[in-house]
């Protein structure tokens, strides 16, 4: 007997490409749950991944794992089982990387794409360059906006509170 | 100046002889008699002096005086008296508005920063000029002040609009480096910036955003089994929505229902059974709304009441479960007819659920009806859908196959098992990470069927096989899989146990509870049960070995898990302990210490007739056991025959209502049987009157 869980499905932006594909014609969920089962994917998700040079990159390594795993084999010994794991963990890292992609489609879908970052970001997603989008939310500039805003909403609430108690006064008087 | 120089000048400056305090605060003071000034309660004229340095105020005094002297020649009945008195009174009032004005404009002007403009208005108040204050502030400076707040205004909301933006960046920044399969702290780095991401939106003050971000943060953190953190994050999700909800139903219910279903599937992973029933219930309190109206919400109604059947299952409501997933059926045939390409292998899982149920209580037969409808509609679907179908179909057999074995049904449980584990094992040929742990589990069963046939080296294989997969699969991830590993563990000390092979038995038994010790420290409601349940076989072990204090240890210690558990989940827990109790009654009598035996053996004895009297089927053959053992205590260790006929009798009396009975409990009937009779009792004749007294005419 099986829970599932469910997702909010709330509108976003539009925007023409897989993002738009993913919101209109499959359900994430489902797509996951196939992806986890090792089932086949939507032909356009499969698509997407199969442009992904990420995911290539990542495709690329387990084959050429899996090619190191059988030569050892074929050589006799042990050797074989301790990178036997490291393809068993690479396999997984597929699995993970294919289901977080569609998480992340989920919420370039829902959130508001207002920042020229985050369209960026947006579009190396769409064309399958994820860790391009990675380098285009630099760290240092995320935290640096952070500390300014903040700092900026303090003064503008310090602020709010002189004027309205200016405009108290002058009522009153 | 400084504010509190401000204050203090403009009093002590005047000979006002008001009485200030020095240890209090002067503006709370002040702000003391403006309130008794408008509350009329005081007018306190020790200030008279302060306000007649007022220009204004004195204008009111000079028009007061006039009319006074006015008034004072009249006679009251003379026609300007009426007229006269009444702008007196006036007047009178004017000057109580004044006099608190005159303190509250001393209090905003000491609050205010010094401007140029502000500096002036100070300097004339304090020379007592109001007119002069007047002048300096003329209407436009406080549109002025309006303007400057409606802009700061637009400014704030500007901001708060970048802090979510913001904060979507760091989500997005999360989720991407989630994805970073290069790097070994990818996990905590997304924490960092869901972290991060999260003080953003929590100082934007924009609520949905707030409730939006804490549900991703949540479901991420469920996702990887940090559920505290996740529960927390639903919670503050979950206030914020109920807010919303209430001012837009609307727009805000089917995400309030979504929370609170995660919330109800969170509780239940966490064994927090009463909560997330009353979570799943005001979901579905929500989808049943939301389906009156739009009926494509239907397929939500049923899936949160297959839910929360599960739930009711598990804690042993299996009227509520029954009647909980009836309706989920009704609703999926429904929804299935409309849509069969849809919503037909739904409807099998639904039908397999069921199943389970009927099969959870016993009802055999029945369950077998829904497990081959189910069976039926899978093959159906499997030839066009083999990837998604077979997996289902496992699922199915393996259920099945365990009715089977229940019913001693062997040759057709061990046929559906094997096929179950033919199915998983080719599917884990290409995704070992989904499907090696169903096999291994099908394997555990399988092993089960075998072992209670007594064919124990079929059994020991199968355990061997699932163990080693086990083993396996949690060195990739401990967390999900060790659990596995600890309960096939304990399977295989179980077989050797049965076996008489004790050093075989005790080392799977002690790894299992050492793995079971790691895991509670991690999310104890989870895995004490686990725990408390291999002790248990381990004290037993001990037990058959004669070793007493060290199986008087573990039946202690297992015993007090499940009491703590019971405390929380009574309706799980308790049978546990009333097990507990009665084994521990075992080893006392093994030890000689009879009267405590028989005390434990008493406490068993209550808590299963009062479980039986909910459930009898389930829990009469506890009570069974528990008082053909107090009958026997009684004649051979502390005779007693009032006492050891009357638990046989009650032995008999129990027996005699159950629909199914199994070996061990027709041992205690034998054994009753024999103890009546060495007592000179008749149990034919007492197995007839009981007989007699229940049956439907009596």
């Amino acid at each position: 007997m099986e829970h599932r869980f469910q997702h909010i499905h709330s509108g976003g932006d539009t925007h023409i490409g897989i993002l738009f594909y993913i919101r209109n014609h499959v359900s994430i969920e489902h797509e996951i749950s196939n992806i986890v089962s090792g089932l086949n994917t939507d032909i356009r998700i499969h698509e997407y991944f199969q442009r992904s040079p990420d995911y290539q990159k990542l495709l690329d390594r387990i084959a050429a794992q899996r090619a190191r795993v059988q030569a050892l084999a074929e050589d006799g010994g042990n050797t074989h089982l301790f990178e036997a794991k490291k393809l068993a963990e690479l396999e997984k890292a597929a699995v993970a990387f294919k289901t977080g992609a569609l998480r992340l489609a989920e919420t370039f879908l829902k959130i508001d794409v207002r920042t020229e970052r985050l369209q960026k970001a947006r579009d190396l997603f769409e064309q399958g360059l994820i860790s391009e989008a990675d380098k285009v939310l630099v760290e240092s500039e995320l935290l640096h906006d952070q500390d300014a805003l903040i700092a900026k909403m303090e003064y503008l609430e310090k602020r709010k509170v002189q004027i309205l108690d200016t405009i108290i006064a002058l009522n009153k008087s | 100046m400084t504010n509190s120089t401000f204050l203090q000048h403009i009093f002590s400056g005047r000979d006002t002889h008001i009485l200030l305090h020095e240890e209090a605060p002067i503006s709370s003071q002040i702000r003391i008699l403006i309130d008794d000034i408008r509350s009329g309660k005081n007018t306190h004229i020790e200030l008279d002096t302060f306000y007649d340095s007022f220009d204004l105020y004195q204008d009111l005094q000079h028009k007061k005086k006039r009319v006074q002297q006015a008034i004072a020649p009249l006679d009251m009945h003379a026609p300007d008296y009426i007229s006269l008195a009444t702008e007196i009174q006036q007047i009178s009032e004017e000057e109580s508005i004044m006099r608190a004005n005159i303190l509250d404009l001393a209090l905003s002007l000491d609050k205010m920063r010094d401007s140029e403009k502000i500096q002036q208005i100070k300097q004339a108040y304090t020379q007592g000029s109001l007119k002069q204050v007047e002048d300096i502030l003329p209407e436009d400076y406080l549109i002025t002040q309006f303007n400057q707040y409606l802009h700061n205004q637009q400014q704030l909301e500007q901001v708060s609009e970048q802090l979510v933006d913001n904060a979507n960046e760091f989500l997005v920044k999360a989720e991407i480096t989630n994805l970073n399969y290069e790097r070994e702290d990818r996990f905590e780095k997304a924490i960092f910036y869901y972290e991060k991401g999260q003080i953003s939106v929590k100082v934007s003050k924009k609520l949905s955003h707030i409730a939006a971000y804490q549900y991703d943060y949540a479901f991420f953190l469920q996702r990887h089994f940090v559920f505290p953190q996740a529960r927390t994050l639903y919670l503050e999700s979950l206030e914020i929505k109920r807010t919303l909800n209430r001012e837009d139903p609307g727009e805000h219910a089917f995400d309030l229902s979504m929370i609170l279903n995660n919330l109800g599937i969170l509780c239940s992973n966490t064994n927090e059974f009463a909560e997330a029933v009353s979570f799943f219930e005001e979901s579905l309190l929500i989808r049943r709304k939301l389906a009156e109206n739009e009926p494509e919400y239907r397929h939500e109604v049923a899936a949160t009441l297959n839910n929360l059947s599960v739930l009711h299952s598990d804690t042993n409501d299996h009227e509520k479960a029954r009647s909980t997933i009836k309706e989920a059926l009704e609703i999926k045939r429904t929804v299935a007819e409309a849509q069969p390409a849809l919503y037909l292998s739904s409807l099998a899982m639904t039908l397999n659920n069921y199943g389970e149920l009927l099969r959870e209580n016993s009802d055999f037969i029945q369950a077998q009806i829904y497990f081959q409808e189910a069976l039926t509609i899978q093959r159906q679907l499997v030839t066009d859908n083999p990837e998604e179908l077979l997996p289902e179909i496992a699922a199915t057999l393996n259920n099945s196959a365990l009715s089977y074995a229940l019913q001693n049904r062997f040759s057709l449980a061990q046929a559906q098992y094997e096929e179950a584990i033919a199915i998983r094992k080719e599917l884990a040929q290409k995704n070992k990470q989904a499907y090696l742990p169903d096999a291994a589990m099908a394997m555990n069963n399988l092993g089960e069927l075998f072992r209670t046939q007594h064919q124990f080296e079929a059994a020991e294989s199968l355990y061997q096989d699932a163990l080693e997969a086990q083993r396996q699969l949690a060195i990739e991830n401990p967390q999900t899989f060790l659990i596995d590993v600890a309960m096939t563990l304990n399977n295989l000390g179980e077989l050797f146990r049965m076996q008489d092979q004790f050093s075989l038995a005790q080392p799977r038994y002690e790894e299992a509870i050492e793995i079971e010790r790691k895991l509670v420290e991690i999310a104890p409601p989870a895995y004490l049960p686990y725990l408390a349940g291999t002790l248990n076989n381990l004290a037993i072990l001990k037990k058959d070995q004669g070793e007493y204090q060290e199986a008087a240890r573990c039946f202690k210690e297992s015993l007090a898990i499940y009491q703590q558990s019971a405390e929380v989940n009574p309706e799980v827990f308790l049978p546990d302990v009333a097990m507990a109790l009665n084994n521990l009654a075992e080893l006392h009598t093994q030890q000689e210490s009879f009267h405590l035996a028989a005390s434990r053996y008493e406490e068993a004895l209550d808590l299963y007739s009062s479980l039986a009297e909910e459930d009898a089927q389930a829990f009469l053959p506890g009570v069974i056991i528990t008082a053909s053992n107090l009958s026997i205590l009684y004649i051979n260790h502390l005779p007693d025959q009032k006492v050891s006929v009357k638990m046989a009798r009650l032995t008999l009396a129990s027996a005699i209502q159950l629909e199914e009975v199994s070996p061990m409990v027709k041992n205690c009937f034998h054994s009753v049987i024999k103890i009546l009779k060495a007592w000179g009792e008749d149990p034919a004749a007492m197995l007839r009157e009981l007989t007699d007294e229940q049956s439907p005419e009596s």
